[in-house]
Formats: C-alpha cells, structure tokens, sequence
C-alpha cells in the first residue's frame, strides 16, 4: 500500500533540542571527530565575542532527521542541505521547524522541504531544506 | 582559488559508532543516519589534510549538504575522495566529498564549507 503524499504547506511538528550541555559537546565531539576548539573551550568563545561556546551546527542539523523519521517514516532524505547562519550558545535550546514548499509527482515523487532551526533570540540559526523520497523508490 | 584531491580514503559504516551517533542526534531505527558522513572528515588521515588546508586558522562550519543517489547501508566499506577548493577572500574552504561503493557505485555526495578565522586571542599569542 502505497501513503498519500504530504501536500504543499503541510508543517512538520516542531520540536525543541537542547539545552546542549559542555559535555553533551564533548560527548559529540569525541563520536563525530569534530573537535573544534571553540566548541569546546570557553575561553577561545569569549575571545571571538561569544558568550559561551557554540554548539556543533552539524549537531543541530542531524537533529532534524529524527523528526522527519517520525513525521514520514515511509520517506527517507535524499538530500539534505543547510546553512549555518548564526552560532547557538551551548545552554540555549533551539526549535526545530519545518514545512512542504513542494511536492512532484510521477514515478518518483519528491517532497521538497524548508528546515529552520531557531534559538533564544528567535533569529534563525540554520536555514535548510530536505528533499524526501519514498523508500520503496531508492 | 587552489584545489587539492585526496584519496580515495577507506571509510566504514561501523554499526557501534553509528549507534552512537544515533544517541547523540536523538535517532532511532536501523538505517545510517543521512548526516552520519560527516563523522568520515574526523577521521585521521582526512583530518590531518584539512587541517592543513586551514593552516591554523579556525574553521567555522557554514554549510553542509548530503546528496544521495543510494542510501548508505550498515556495517558495509566505501571510497571517500575529497577535494579541497581554497579560497582567499574571504577565507574559506570548501570540502567536496565523494563516497562510492568499493566497486565505484556513486553513493553520495558531499560538500561542507569552511569560513577560516584567526581569533583574536591567537593573534595575541602571535604578538
């Protein structure tokens, strides 16, 4: 049985990460093998005007398959494409948001997705988009 | 604009470091997570040439995208060949990652960009 498409302007559930801890950045660090100092190292933060370190932006962006798992887990991502625009501090949480731009039918139908994710000051952190296929089509 | 090709490296789908990072994404099922690659740039030997690239300067992450022509499957070997685009201003390094099959199958394409900084505190230390 094959699942109705989402159709355009559908939003995903938003969801809240974090707060992200200095270990849980640590703890990511020592998983992805990045470790990056000014993730790590409050002083370096501080001495590049933030006021405390950011959180990994790859961490955050992962963190936006999960809820597309859920939202469809008869899809899976394709593509999945973000721009870091603004550091997260660690102890900030974020909300992750999400909406259908388009959706394309045919034999292999795609679901074009905008991805934001938006810390304390509300002011997007990443602006992403996924593209979603049906898994039967990989 | 200078360009610099490595590889191609040998990476893994290794099922516990994939567990792993499943727990630190807040993912569950059984697939490899779609930005599961990135963990690849830390390995050593593609960690060591990026990080000459950089030449010391810190890399702020800008960008990252993942393009599949096939899902990636666990517990399986690949090929990643990189390369490396260099720009001077402003600074910034762009890293094109290509990962097939051992038999040359496109599996993904990667790019992740760069901005290269000098903090302030490393330009005191320099002093």
């Amino acid at each position: 049985m094959t699942n109705a498409l989402p159709q355009a302007g559908t939003r995903l559930p938003e969801r809240n990460v974090g707060p992200f801890s200095g270990g849980d950045l640590r703890a990511y660090a020592e998983i992805s093998g990045d470790n990056n100092p000014l993730h790590l190292d409050a002083e370096l933060a501080q001495s590049v005007g933030l006021a405390a370190p950011p959180v990994h932006g790859m961490l955050l962006f992962a963190a936006f398959e999960p809820i597309l798992n859920d939202w469809r887990p008869d899809l899976r991502i394709e593509r999945l494409s973000g721009r870091f625009t603004q550091p997260v501090p660690s102890g900030e949480a974020v909300s992750l948001s999400g909406r259908v731009m388009r959706v394309s039918g045919g034999d292999k139908p795609r679901i074009l997705l905008r991805l934001m994710a938006n810390g304390a000051s509300r002011a997007p952190a990443i602006v992403g988009e996924a593209v979603l296929v049906p898994r039967e089509a990989a | 604009m200078s360009e610099t090709r490595l590889g191609p490296f040998c990476v893994r789908t290794e099922p516990t470091q994939i567990a792993a990072y499943r727990n630190a994404i807040g993912a569950s099922g059984d697939d490899v997570p779609a930005a599961f690659p990135i963990c690849w740039l830390g390995q050593a030997e593609i960690r060591t040439a990026v990080e000459a690239a950089c030449a010391g300067r810190l890399p702020l992450h800008e960008g990252q995208t993942f393009d599949y022509a096939r899902p990636l499957e666990v517990g399986t070997e690949y090929r990643l060949s990189l390369i490396l685009h260099e720009q001077a201003h402003p600074p910034r390094l762009a890293a094109n990652a290509e990962i097939t099959t051992v038999a040359g199958e496109i599996c993904l394409r990667m790019e992740t960009l760069l901005r290269l900084v000098v903090p302030a505190a490393l330009l005191e230390l320099s002093a």
